[in-house]
């Protein structure tokens, strides 16, 4: 069998690309609901974690250290077949409910840490200049957290993207579950998983291309400004 | 002369440690590799290959090594990890027909038989005992046989049926059952993404048969277990040695506790699945 036969077999025959479109699609859903979810889930545990009162920075730590410890597929079926198992709730919400937990954690520890490596001295600066502490944090510390952050944060994202290949242990029809259906029907592993890890590379590209294009955006608004 | 003696008795000593309990001379038979086999659901690779030791003696493998899907048991043939992969003929003979690089052959020692079920929980005993008798009845008049030549023999060959849509009965219960996708012709994906194969055509006939509904999940193979347990699925496929005449309280040792199983719907030869050009064909040739 040539090349192009077996690309049109695995591609093209049945449909079969609209069956990778689909599992793509289920990817790209699970990945962005997770990522918007954890990281409002991850601001608000990063809020606990910098509190001065101790019972509630523990608590905040807990969860870090507990999320951040433990394989995401392991939650992921603790969550499935055994906590959620008789709730009625679809296998994709229990799938980005995980996810959402798990960036959550890692979000959490990289605002912190942006927090703790911003300027302190220009938000006492502004303090005495008059800024109320709500403007401190939105016109000075915060800029300066996004920008300390923004290339973890996007590592956090391509991460998510190829954690979420598990979701297959739950019933739910991703990429990986296209891909791995695909290669057991063609019986082409190969050249089958090659095509699948291009498009996880794609999926992480265009992640990588959005941050930068944002990076484009903002220094020519800077340039204008100036 | 002492010292000779206490010496000698050391060196002994050293030797017998060294050597394994009850070392035999080395076997006659050339090993090639280890042999793949799909992950079971109550068995660990450890504890078959210690129920076998005795047989591998005389294997020209050394010992099985699971894995969780065919397609990554497929790499690891193609790859040189293992130079058998073992499972149902049907599958075997798909594998070889659409990889020009892999040869089906019998398997070296002990033809044994692979029996199809299906396990239930255990409170599900009544939907066991109607799917036993609707099994029985379609083996009776040939629809089992019509449903073989259709999805597999067919499917072998390169006619691939449509996907399976199951009945709609309005207000009937539904059972959920798992199809894993990763055991052509037996359980496979169609390129337009539907559950197809022999097990899916034959459950969704039982259930015409008995007037209720069937919804199939897409469960991962290693993941059954769980799925079953937790009542995410209410029927996985499963398959075991045994004979399919007297399979009848048989201790199925892979069988997962607070499971029922079926009556079997098929025997099949456990085979085996080699690269074309690894030595285990000249055995054959030497035969």
């Amino acid at each position: 069998m040539t090349l192009s036969e077996k690309l049109d077999k695995i591609l093209i025959q049945g449909g079969s690309w609209k069956t990778i479109l689909g599992g793509l699609w289920v990817t790209i859903q699970i990945s962005a609901l997770a990522l918007v979810l954890g990281t409002v889930l991850g601001a608000l545990i990063c809020l606990l974690r910098t509190r001065k009162n101790p019972i509630v920075r523990g608590i905040g730590s807990a969860y870090i250290a507990i999320l951040r410890g433990t394989p995401v597929l392991m939650l992921l079926l603790l969550l499935y077949y055994g906590v959620l198992a008789r709730a009625g709730i679809a296998p994709v919400m229990v799938a980005v409910f995980t996810f959402a937990l798990n960036v959550s954690a890692h979000v959490a520890e990289l605002l912190r840490s942006a927090l703790e490596a911003a300027d302190r001295g220009q938000a006492e600066a502004a303090r005495t200049l008059g800024f109320s502490a709500w403007d401190t944090f939105r016109l000075i510390t915060l800029p300066q957290v996004l920008r300390i952050a923004k290339p973890v944060y996007q590592s956090t994202i391509v991460n998510l993207i190829q954690w979420t290949s598990v979701v297959g242990y739950v019933t739910i029809t991703d990429l990986t579950r296209v891909i791995n259906n695909i290669a057991s029907r063609t019986m082409q592993p190969l050249l089958t998983i090659i095509i699948g890890m291009l498009i996880y590379l794609a999926l992480s590209y265009i992640v990588f291309g959005l941050f930068a294009l944002s990076d484009k955006i903002r220094m020519r608004k800077r340039g204008a400004a100036a | 002369m002492k010292k000779l003696v206490l010496l000698a008795v050391t060196l002994v000593m050293v030797l017998s440690l060294c050597l394994p309990a009850g070392a035999e001379p080395a076997a006659e038979v050339t090993k090639y590799g280890n042999i793949g086999r799909l992950s079971k659901l109550n068995i660990t690779e450890d504890q078959l290959n210690d129920v076998l030791k005795d047989i591998m003696v005389n294997s020209i493998c050394n010992r099985y090594v699971f894995y969780d899907t065919m397609t990554d048991m497929l790499m690891a043939l193609q790859r040189g990890d293992i130079v058998v992969l073992e499972t149902d003929q049907n599958t075997v003979r798909y594998i070889a027909s659409r990889n020009d690089g892999i040869v089906d052959r019998p398997p070296y020692l002990n033809p044994n038989n692979l029996l199809f079920c299906m396990l239930l929980r255990e409170e599900d005993a009544e939907l066991c005992d109607r799917l036993s008798a609707a099994i029985a009845e379609m083996k009776e008049d040939g629809t089992l046989e019509q449903l073989r030549q259709r999805y597999v023999e067919d499917v072998i060959t390169g006619v691939d049926p449509d996907a399976v849509e199951p009945e709609i009965f309005p207000g009937a219960p539904t059972i959920r059952v798992a199809v894993t996708g990763d055991r052509p012709p037996m359980d496979y994906v169609s390129a337009g993404g539907e559950p197809l194969g022999f097990n899916t055509a034959l459950i969704a006939e039982i259930a015409k048969g008995l007037g209720i509904n069937v919804e199939f999940v897409n469960v991962n193979c290693a993941a059954r277990g769980i799925a079953l347990a937790t009542g995410v699925c209410d029927i996985v496929f499963w398959m075991e040695v045994g004979d399919f005449e007297n399979w009848e309280g048989a201790d199925f040792e892979d069988q997962p506790e607070n499971t029922l199983v079926t009556d079997p719907y098929l025997s099949v030869s456990l085979w085996w699945a080699v690269r074309a050009d690894s030595p285990v064909v000249n055995v054959y040739r030497d035969q």
